[in-house]
């Protein structure tokens, strides 16, 4: 993979996320850097990219924010805020981001279709991948939350 | 059913352009070519209602003109629909520290006969009414009683007829209740009736709304005190951004106020407009007013 | 007047259903394609209008679609699909499976609010 395809799909990723989380919950978010480290949120959504260049989708967040988003997407208070509700925000986050990308992509190698989003939950979750498997990495933050995107093409 | 991607036909570049040209003389609107999947999400529908499944046979039966309504439901469904009440705060922090005092003053003294503001693109009507709630809170705490929301004219358009009628019910379901709304205006201002969340009616009455395009003519509208064309002008190709800032010029009352949203746009508006900074929000006022 | 939710994601159906109750409508909610069947056997008098997920288990919301579209009881309920896919092929089936309307995903309750009203009309007491 380029490193201008890398930077691109990168952007289309992250903007994707953005747009799906100002659409769905009113917050705004803002591209703040590329993720130097591999770690993850305390709870992380993902979700199998089936295309010729099989991807991983991977979104994540700690729990606190998690609540925030499922608050602030169906206007229950964070204190009510469910196990279960936590989980299906992340998968739904996943799902929305992996359709609005599918529109923006174009080339064949990368056009995917979608599959059933899980969640995985943890403290100092991190991934190690092999030297040459390209890793897309953007953190997103905004006034009340941070989201973490990241994208694995093998 | 499974979707095969081999059936997957997107727009293709010469439809893009096609649609692109429509909409841009319609109304204004740049649709850049990375936004090409916004004539597939947002138009699709309307293409297969028609019977077609191809956006070149679905141009000519658009341009054919034989569906009469077909133009203005195309810009309905390619607009984008902003929610949020009292976004970014900042507009109306600065139309209660330094707008309506003058306003104000000059009302109570005689000088001026109402207060003209003038909200283009309401969509659903968060900004007009969080406009009219602020103005009547303002006028509320500093115990202002010889004005009222009366003597003010809020008027308020938009582009797309089909969001002026949800503004026009003033009812909120408890999701948009909540997105940038506190509490103290929501426990003023509204009621909860079952799952809705009703504005009081002397707020939903102070609004004047009318379905209009701004790049039409809008010399017959008068004088405005303020305006708020926030987060609009991104969408006009540069031509019409230049043409859309000199019309609000003259619209605007000498020592009027012009709220764009957070954009540097500022070269835009440089030949005629001082531009003024409060906290991250930029907003222009007319140069060398006439005091 | 009331609705049939069928969304594997309870996050959305408590969205759809905030947005139906500013309608005054209530929801019947259903997680798959195959419990949707089951609620419309059930109650299909009540429904004025099915919101369909695409992608769900068991039994995708295109296949309730088309059943529905199959059977004398239930093909005049109007059905909008509200869903993920929105590719042109996909809108482009939907309809012509019968679908009244389609909502992509992402969405804003208001926009969820103004589709709604153009499946049903203003009937509501709103």
């Amino acid at each position: 993979m380029t490193i201008d395809l890398k930077e691109e799909l990168c952007a289309v990723f992250a903007g994707a996320l953005a747009e799906v989380v100002s659409t769905t919950t009113g917050l705004a978010l803002d591209m703040v850097s590329t993720m130097q480290d591999d770690g993850f949120g305390e709870m992380v959504g993902i979700m199998n990219l089936n295309s010729k260049n099989r991807g991983l989708i991977f979104i994540s967040a700690e729990e606190e924010d998690v609540r925030m988003l499922y608050s602030c997407m169906t206007g229950v208070p964070v204190e009510q805020v469910g196990e279960d509700d936590m989980s299906d925000t992340l998968c739904e986050l996943v799902n929305m981001t992996a359709g609005s990308v599918k529109l923006r992509i174009k080339d064949p190698d990368y056009m995917f279709s979608l599959s059933s989003p899980f969640v995985i939950r943890g403290t100092d979750i991190s991934m190690v991948t092999k030297k040459r498997v390209p890793v897309i990495s953007r953190m997103l933050r905004g006034e009340k939350i941070a989201v973490k995107i990241k994208v694995v093409y093998s | 059913m499974e979707l095969d991607l081999k059936f997957h036909y997107p727009v293709d570049p010469e439809e893009y352009v096609l649609f692109r040209d429509f909409i841009l003389k319609h109304s204004g609107i740049v649709i850049p070519p990375e936004k090409t999947y916004l004539i597939e999400t947002r138009l699709s529908r309307l293409m297969a209602e028609a019977g077609y499944e191809d956006f070149g046979k679905f141009y000519t039966y658009v341009v054919s003109g034989r569906d009469p309504l077909l133009p203005q439901k195309i810009i309905n469904a390619i607009t984008t629909n902003e929610t949020l009440w009292f976004r970014d705060a900042t507009p109306w922090r600065v139309l209660e520290e330094f707008v309506l005092p003058p306003l104000v003053k000059a009302m109570m003294s005689g000088e001026k006969s109402r207060i003209r503001i003038w909200l283009s693109a309401v969509s659903t009507g968060q900004e007009a009414y969080s406009t009219a709630m602020c103005v009547d809170n303002y006028l509320k705490t500093n115990n202002i009683r010889d004005i009222s929301l009366s003597d003010f004219d809020f008027f308020a358009t938009d582009i797309s007829s089909r969001v002026l009628d949800y503004a026009k019910r003033a009812r909120y379901d408890g999701i948009s209740i909540t997105r940038g709304l506190s509490e103290y205006y929501r426990d003023r201002y509204f009621t909860k009736n079952g799952m809705a969340w009703e504005l009081d009616p002397r707020i939903k009455q102070a609004i004047r709304f009318r379905q209009f395009n701004l790049h039409q003519d809008y010399s017959e509208f008068g004088i405005f005190d303020v305006i708020f064309c926030r987060y609009v002008l991104i969408y006009f190709s540069e031509e019409k951004k230049r043409e859309i800032i000199n019309k609000l010029y003259n619209a605007l009352d000498s020592r009027g106020v012009l709220f764009t949203g957070n954009y540097a746009l500022y070269e835009l508006f440089a030949d005629k407009y001082d531009a003024n900074h409060f906290k991250n929000l930029t907003y222009y006022t007319k140069k060398n007013p006439k005091f | 007047m009331k609705l049939l939710i069928v969304d594997d994601s309870a996050v959305i159906r408590k969205v759809i259903k905030a947005a139906a109750g500013v309608l005054s409508m209530e929801a019947e909610e259903a997680q798959d394609g195959i419990e949707a069947l089951e609620k419309l056997a059930e109650c299909h008098r009540e429904i004025s209008l099915v919101l369909l997920d695409w992608n769900m288990p068991e039994m995708s919301g295109y296949d309730v679609l088309v059943e529905m579209k199959k059977n004398e009881k239930y093909k005049d309920i109007p059905v909008m699909m509200v869903t993920t896919e929105s590719q042109k092929t996909s809108i482009v089936a939907a309809i012509r499976a019968g679908a009244a309307n389609y909502l992509t995903k992402p969405f804003t309750t208001e926009e969820l609010e103004l589709k709604i009203i153009e499946c049903i009309g203003e009937e509501g007491d709103y």
